[in-house]
């Protein structure tokens, strides 16, 4: 009996030492005068895993993939909570890195305040289109009264006016459903600021602060510099490794020489150990390794056999 | 049996004997030594496994070994006095090369002992001299305080302990570097290797560094890190800019949106596509902004450029045949069906369907979008029967999905709906819109602007059947809803007003009509400017409506205020500006006939010739009307007994009449009759014979020559000659008549009386002329 008992530990121990284990926890969207709280009890079911998992008091939740590694990807298939939605609904099926550091954030809204949100949004876009719209329509006429554009051109405008009023409407919708979901927990002061005037339609200081923290006019330019002077730097390590793996090429043809070279470090480094002088003995190896390695890669017996002589003089 | 077991045999040993013997040359030689180079050793005896006889080496070191096959193992390599330098080689197995010969190195045993001696006492001298060097060092530190008795003690053990150590192994130390063959060596490393012999470690890893293969190795090991050190730092910025860029992005979004608020669209269109430029391999930026320049722009051709990036990213990222590259291909068909390349769209969007109903299958209800979208491009290119099909499965899996209620599949409904109504089947057009109505009155929450829209193309519908009654109930439901949804100042709402007059206008309910027509323009002249098209539309129509109910004044009011806005956008030969024109003639002429009713007759003149001359000045003389309102100037002339003006305006009707129709057209008849009179009465009674005679021919072709007009030309043509003198002819043309008149209109007719009495007049004159 108590052998069975140690075996099951040995299974169990090692079934946890294979098993790969993601931690994340689920919060409440953030909004500007309530930031986003723990939320218990989402159920969670990933992609590859038949059992769902609950997420605690504390929003915390953890899974276990078997077969992954920091780097791969990770699937989400579902998230549900009754009366509550994801403010992401993409996150569904998006590639999402798998890593034991990092946790994995999911951040649902009740759908009652998301409701809520995007009417209020809704309805400050409708009314600062309108205004916008009479204003537009008070400056042609005026214009038209100055003479300043003819009836001709008056008319085109007030049609092209006409046109994009009802346009934009089409577009409401879409636009507040997607401020709504903003989650302000992720914002930095000034952007929170920005955020809020546009959801309370005042666009003019959203413009203002937006342009105070950021150059629209210069904002292509910029980027493309950093990534073609990132893109450089990148193409130089390329071409640096590229000339470097010629180099092993050229070794690797002559590789008797090189045997001759190793054996004459490992000579060396072991005349310094016999002398007690590990240190040397370590570099000697090291420059053997080296070459050990041109030549035969990393998943050769000779290589793993320096490695072990350099770890047992550490 | 027998047979075959000896066979079997004579194989086997066919085979043996073609195994071939071959000659693997080599030599032996001495082992080279720093002082002494190595050198040919002859009568060395050598011996390989399996066979019987030795083989000893020449003078030159040279021997030939005869082997079977492609490899060999040496069993026996002896000579007096000598020893293997390796004695792992007996034993080995060697592939035979025709090229390389097998080197066998041996040591005089004399020799090897001398070396070894020497390598020992080196090592001993310089393991006593490290010795003494760190002994002397300890007790350096011991007197000064560096390291206390006890630790020095320990330290001094160690030092023992490890140069007993060091001791026991200089054996076989020397044992390995004695064996060392010099002559292998190049002059480095026979320097380094004499360095090792002698314990000088440190010179000998100095030459080591020093020769230049080692210097390249430690290079790649350098460069390799270094690489990967700037890849690193470069992909740590990556992902900052990454980062930045998402913001600088969101940034755009931003200000998009607060653009397009502002109805500011040239700043949209640079902040939305800068952002897709900012990161050309995000799909969804390149998609927003295709759209962007579809709907909004109409900049189909930039739209293409970004649709056709997304496309590319699709298939890159997702695969040729994913869910996100058949929306890439749904865009395209949408996009190349707005700018009417019906064929690349329908291209476009089977491609999308295809790879739907592959991932789908046909039934789901996502694929439902694809059918109805080609659907919509089949129905745009005039091919009704194939939109009607694809619209037809969209509704199918519709309703399979949804159930026969859906607000979606009211949707489909009211898109087959207007397919028939293209085909101009009325009947079926308005089944559908009815399937589709019945699902939206048993959804509360249905969309109410396109219940709107809907309840007009109903309305539209029932015009086109002719049932007028229904179709202004269609648009009277379309106006509650547009009115309590859009409030009473929308585009729509003043569009529905319009259909609405119009149809009161059908029905001849002229009171309703002008209601209809002045909300609409009320609307149009908030919404725009009071010299818009639109408004332009419902002053005409006002106008119109007003003329119906002989209100003329105003009526010529609200037509001269649309003919002046047209008149500023359109040029005067335009159909709208002739349009109104035209309207405005007959205004004048309602007016000028409703003056004549009333027996004023110099303002219905006054009128009348308004309308003529607007028509000649400003619409032109090839009409009908023209000659009409001659004729009717000419009546109210001739009403007034002025045959002068009236006979010149009845033949210039005439002349238009001529003109258009042709000399002989029975619409000329009565025209030449009136000429006719008017001539006579103005005495000149050639004329009037000329125009009745032209009068006649053409009633008696037109109306058979029984008919009463006919009888009344015979009888003005008699009274004609008559008053010529031309008595003969006269009677002639009266007793032509009699029959006609009495048969049509019977004997107590007074036309057929005062004809009667006439013959008889005309009869006596004669009897008394004849008597004279």
């Amino acid at each position: 009996m108590r052998l069975v008992v140690f075996l099951m530990c040995i299974i169990f121990l090692g079934v946890e030492l294979n098993a790969q284990i993601v931690r994340g926890y689920v919060k409440t969207q953030g909004r500007p005068n309530k930031p986003g709280k723990a939320l218990a009890g989402v159920t969670i079911n990933w992609r590859g895993n038949i059992n769902a998992v609950v997420s605690s008091s504390e929003g915390k939740f953890s899974v276990s993939f078997p077969d992954k590694k920091n780097g791969d990807a990770v699937y989400l298939v579902n998230v549900r909570k009754v009366n509550y939605e994801l403010i992401d609904p993409e996150l569904i099926g998006r590639p999402l890195i798998f890593s034991t550091e990092v946790p994995i954030e999911i951040v649902m809204v009740s759908s009652a305040e998301l409701e809520a949100n995007r009417k209020r949004i809704r309805k400050n876009a409708y009314r600062k289109a309108e205004a916008n719209y009479q204003k537009k329509v008070r400056i042609l006429e005026k214009q038209k009264k100055e003479s300043e554009i003819t009836l001709e051109q008056y008319q085109l405008q007030l049609q092209q006016l006409q046109d994009n009023y009802d346009k934009y409407v089409s577009l409401i919708d879409g636009m507040a459903d997607r401020y709504a979901r903003t989650d302000y927990d992720h914002l930095n002061l000034i952007d929170r600021e920005i955020n809020i005037c546009i959801e309370n339609g005042d666009l003019d200081r959203a413009d203002s602060l937006i342009h105070t923290v950021f150059d629209p006019l210069t904002v292509l330019e910029k980027s493309r510099k950093t990534k073609a002077e990132i893109e450089s730097r990148m193409q130089l390590a390329q071409e640096i490794i590229d000339k470097a793996n010629e180099d092993k090429d050229a070794i690797r043809k002559d590789s008797t020489y090189a045997k001759r070279v190793i054996s004459l470090c490992d000579n060396l480094a072991d005349e310094y150990i016999n002398q007690g002088e590990k240190k040397k003995a370590i570099d000697c190896y090291r420059q053997s390794l080296s070459i050990r390695r041109i030549l035969y890669g990393e998943n050769h017996d000779e290589i793993k056999i320096t490695i072990q002589k350099i770890q047992s003089l550490q | 049996m027998k047979v075959f077991r000896f066979i079997s045999i004579l194989i086997v040993v066919c085979a043996c004997s073609n195994v071939l013997a071959q000659v693997q040359s080599g030599y032996v030689k001495s082992l080279g030594r720093p002082n002494q180079k190595g050198h040919a050793l002859s009568g060395v005896s050598v011996r390989i496994k399996g066979a019987h006889n030795v083989v000893v080496s020449k003078k030159d070191g040279k021997f030939s070994l005869v082997i079977q096959g492609e490899s060999y193992i040496l069993q026996q390599v002896q000579k007096q006095g000598y020893d293997l330098n390796e004695h792992s080689i007996i034993g080995r197995k060697y592939a035979y090369s025709s090229q390389v010969p097998l080197v066998i190195v041996m040591v005089s045993s004399k020799q090897l002992n001398a070396e070894k001696e020497k390598i020992e006492n080196n090592a001993y001298a310089v393991a006593k001299k490290n010795y003494n060097a760190r002994l002397k060092i300890l007790e350096e530190e011991v007197k000064k305080n560096l390291l206390t008795i006890e630790q020095y003690r320990q330290e001094i053990k160690l030092l023992q302990d490890k140069y007993e150590k060091y001791q026991s192994m200089i054996n076989g130390l020397a044992d390995h570097y004695a064996h060392t063959d010099y002559d292998e060596l190049d002059e480095k490393e026979k320097e380094i290797n004499l360095c090792i012999e002698n314990g000088e470690l440190e010179q000998a890893e100095l030459l080591l560094s020093k020769i230049s293969f080692v210097q390249l190795v430690t290079n790649i090991d350098k460069r390799m890190s270094i690489s990967e050190q700037i890849k690193k730092n470069a992909t740590n910025d990556l992902a900052a800019f990454m980062k930045q860029q998402e913001k600088d992005a969101e940034y755009l979004y931003q200000l998009f949106t607060i653009s397009l608020a502002k109805f500011d669209n040239e700043k949209a269109k640079f902040y939305i596509e800068t952002r897709a430029e900012l990161d050309t391999l995000n799909t969804l930026w390149q998609i927003q902004a295709g759209s962007f320049f579809m709907d909004y722009d109409a900049d189909y051709s930039k739209a293409l450029v970004f649709y056709q990036r997304a496309l590319n990213l699709s298939i890159k990222k997702y695969g040729k045949n994913s869910d996100r590259t058949a929306d890439a291909y749904n865009n395209l068909g949408v996009l190349y069906d707005n700018i009417g390349e019906y064929e690349m769209a329908v291209d476009y969007h089977k491609k999308a369907m295809k790879i739907w109903e592959r991932l789908l299958g046909q039934e789901h209800p996502d694929i439902a979008t694809s059918y109805n979208n080609l659907a919509s491009v089949y129905d745009n290119q005039g091919k009704y029967s194939l939109a009607l099909e694809f619209y037809e499965k969209a509704l199918n899996n519709k309703i399979k999905e949804y159930g026969e209620t859906h607000p979606l599949v009211a949707g489909t409904y009211s898109n087959v709906g207007a397919v028939y109504n293209h085909l101009r089947n009325y009947e079926k057009a308005l089944s559908f819109f009815k399937k589709a109505q019945a699902i939206m009155d048993s959804n509360k929450g249905f969309d109410l602007l396109k219940k709107a829209n809907l309840y007009n193309n109903m309305g539209t519908v029932c015009q086109g059947l002719g049932e007028y009654e229904k179709a202004l109930d269609y648009y009277k439901k379309a106006i509650h809803i547009e009115e309590q949804a859009l409030g009473s100042n929308h585009p729509d709402a003043a569009t529905t007003y319009n259909n609405m007059g119009l149809i009161y206008s059908l029905l001849e309910k002229y009171d309703e009509a002008l209601t209809c027509h002045q909300k609409a323009l009320k609307i149009r002249i908030n919404l725009y400017s009071e010299k818009s098209p639109v408004v332009a539309i419902s002053c005409l129509n006002i106008s119109k409506a007003l003329n119906k109910l002989e209100n003329y004044s105003d009526a010529i009011k609200y037509c001269n205020s649309a003919l002046n806005i047209r008149k500023e956008s359109y040029d005067t030969l335009s159909s709208n500006i002739r349009e109104c024109y035209v309207e405005l003639a007959s205004i004048f002429n309602h007016q000028g006939l409703a003056c004549y009713s009333h027996k004023d007759f110099p303002n219905a003149i006054n009128c009348i010739m308004k309308s003529l001359e607007i028509w000649e000045d400003s619409i032109g003389t090839d009409s009908m009307m023209v000659s009409s309102l001659c004729d009717n100037i000419a009546l109210v002339y001739s009403m007034q007994n002025d045959y002068e003006n009236a006979l010149t305006y009845w033949l210039k009707s005439v002349n238009y009449k001529a003109r258009v129709l042709g000399g002989n057209h029975p619409k000329l008849g009565d025209l030449y009759y009136n000429i006719g009179i008017a001539y006579s009465k103005q005495g000149d009674y050639e004329h009037a014979i000329e125009y009745h005679h032209k009068a006649l021919v053409i009633r008696e072709s037109s109306n058979g020559t029984d008919h009463s007009s006919v009888g009344i030309s015979y009888y003005n043509l008699g009274f004609q000659y008559y008053k010529t003198g031309e008595n003969f002819k006269a009677l002639e043309y009266f007793e032509k008549a009699l029959p006609i008149l009495v048969n049509q209109l019977g004997n107590e007719n007074p036309k057929t009386i005062e004809l009667i009495g006439n013959i008889e007049k005309l009869k006596n004159n004669m009897e008394i002329e004849k008597n004279k």
